[in-house]
């Protein structure tokens, strides 16, 4: 069961509730967290089947991040089913609105909320399902520079046609900060390759000798002076020189 | 236990401060107003007629976050008839309002979208709904059974806020303390 002390409250939340109070809208608060409530449902019940552990959910005023106990090189296939979860419960709650409730107010907030994750942009449900996508096919570093790159040109494209100014201010900080961290967030995924034994299925042989062409899943041989497993080069960079 | 004893010891002593500090400002604020009758009066005004200005904080929050957030579910029925367009009806002065004749109980729309700020008795006016509207004029509907807006809640133009009971109705159109009847609000309008 999740405790209490899992679930945290953005202060910006509050300022949200009382801005819907003071407006004459407060029945709808009740429907908008019903949707926000089942939407993260969707994540957490896929993390339960996958037995992945949650370690908190953080509400926005636009939804919730949920933060997993998990490897960056863990299966991106699963992860992929975890971050579409959300959507998927709430396309199923849009089938019972149809056939059973036929609440007008929910299927507005449902919508509306759906179009809000499907964008690809960084702290939203889109941004990680593209992501989980392109780690498939793609390296790790450049699926995640063109992550970046995306949800910056779908923000300039989405305030244009949604005009909510909360949501770009909130979407510019995370990016920035993300940005930030993109090394930091690549050093980690080699770091992991360098400390735990990973057992990939796949390899592939890369003709160049830089480590950002690295993909999740598959175990990479470089060239130097022969044919060397990622492990000589992961060495390389992490042990400590004598 | 003898931590506990400690610890309560110290949050009675904390009430009784902040009650006893809470009765000196209300004695202050007592003794200001009998010796400065202009303070006694803003204080009445502000505190008894006015409401908090409910409309700026609805389009602020608009412009804040979208206009589809705030999502208006209409609650009335097709069949039934509205009145809330009274050109027609018979109209007499009545104190700073007007005295409106309309057929037996009959059900009334909102002539404005706004937020409802009082429902209850006024003098005066009976059982009345105060309504924010969002072009900046407040309406009161006086004399009204079977009120059917819930206060503080947003209300759509033409929807149903009660019925008029018996065959007459108070309105009164209010904006920055000028008082309009209803044929020049309808006139501003247009």
């Amino acid at each position: 069961m999740m405790s209490m002390s899992k679930v945290k409250i953005n202060y910006l939340t509050y300022a949200v509730v009382i801005l819907f109070m003071f407006s004459g809208f407060k029945n709808n608060l009740l429907y908008i967290f019903l949707v926000f409530l089942i939407h993260e449902l969707g994540h957490i019940f896929f993390c339960k089947l996958f037995k992945i552990n949650v370690l908190c959910i953080e509400i926005y005023p636009f939804g919730g991040i949920i933060k997993l106990n998990t490897y960056i090189n863990s299966s991106c296939i699963k992860k992929l089913f975890i971050s579409s979860g959300g959507l998927i419960f709430q396309l199923i709650l849009f089938l019972i609105n149809k056939l059973i409730f036929q609440n007008k107010i929910i299927d507005s907030y449902n919508f509306q909320v759906f179009i809000y994750n499907i964008l690809p942009i960084i702290p939203l449900d889109g941004s990680k399902i593209l992501q989980n996508i392109m780690f498939c096919f793609f390296s790790y570093y450049f699926s995640l520079v063109a992550a970046h790159i995306i949800s910056i040109i779908s923000i300039i494209i989405a305030t244009f046609y949604l005009k909510n100014f909360m949501f770009l201010v909130f979407s510019i900080t995370f990016i920035i900060k993300d940005f930030i961290n993109l090394t930091y967030y690549f050093n980690k995924f080699l770091l992991e390759r360098y400390l735990y034994g990973f057992k990939f299925k796949n390899y592939h042989y890369y003709k160049s000798n830089n480590l950002k062409k690295l993909q999740i899943g598959k175990l990479g041989y470089f060239y130097e002076n022969g044919w060397k497993n990622e492990k000589y080069f992961l060495r390389k960079r992490f042990d400590k020189k004598a | 236990m003898i931590k506990l004893r400690i610890n309560n010891k110290k949050y009675l002593k904390n009430l009784l401060t902040r009650f006893l500090i809470m009765i000196i400002f209300i004695l202050f604020i007592l003794i200001l107003n009998k010796y400065n009758k202009s303070l006694a009066l803003n204080l009445k005004n502000n505190l008894f007629n006015k409401s908090i200005n409910f409309v700026k904080i609805n389009k602020l929050s608009q412009r804040l976050l979208g206009k589809d957030v705030f999502y208006y579910q209409s609650k009335e029925s097709d069949s039934m008839v509205i009145a809330s367009q009274f050109n027609q009806n018979k109209k007499n002065k009545y104190f700073d309002g007007e005295k409106i004749l309309v057929s037996s109980n009959l059900p009334i729309g909102s002539i404005s979208s706004g937020v409802v700020v009082y429902i209850g008795n006024k003098e005066n006016y009976n059982n009345t709904i105060i309504i924010q509207g969002m072009d900046g004029y407040n309406i009161w509907y006086g004399n009204i059974t079977n009120v059917n807006a819930s206060l503080y809640d947003y209300v759509e133009e033409h929807s149903l806020i009660g019925s008029a009971d018996g065959e007459y109705m108070y309105l009164l159109i209010e904006k920055d303390n000028k008082f309009y009847t209803y044929d020049e609000y309808v006139k501003s309008k247009n």
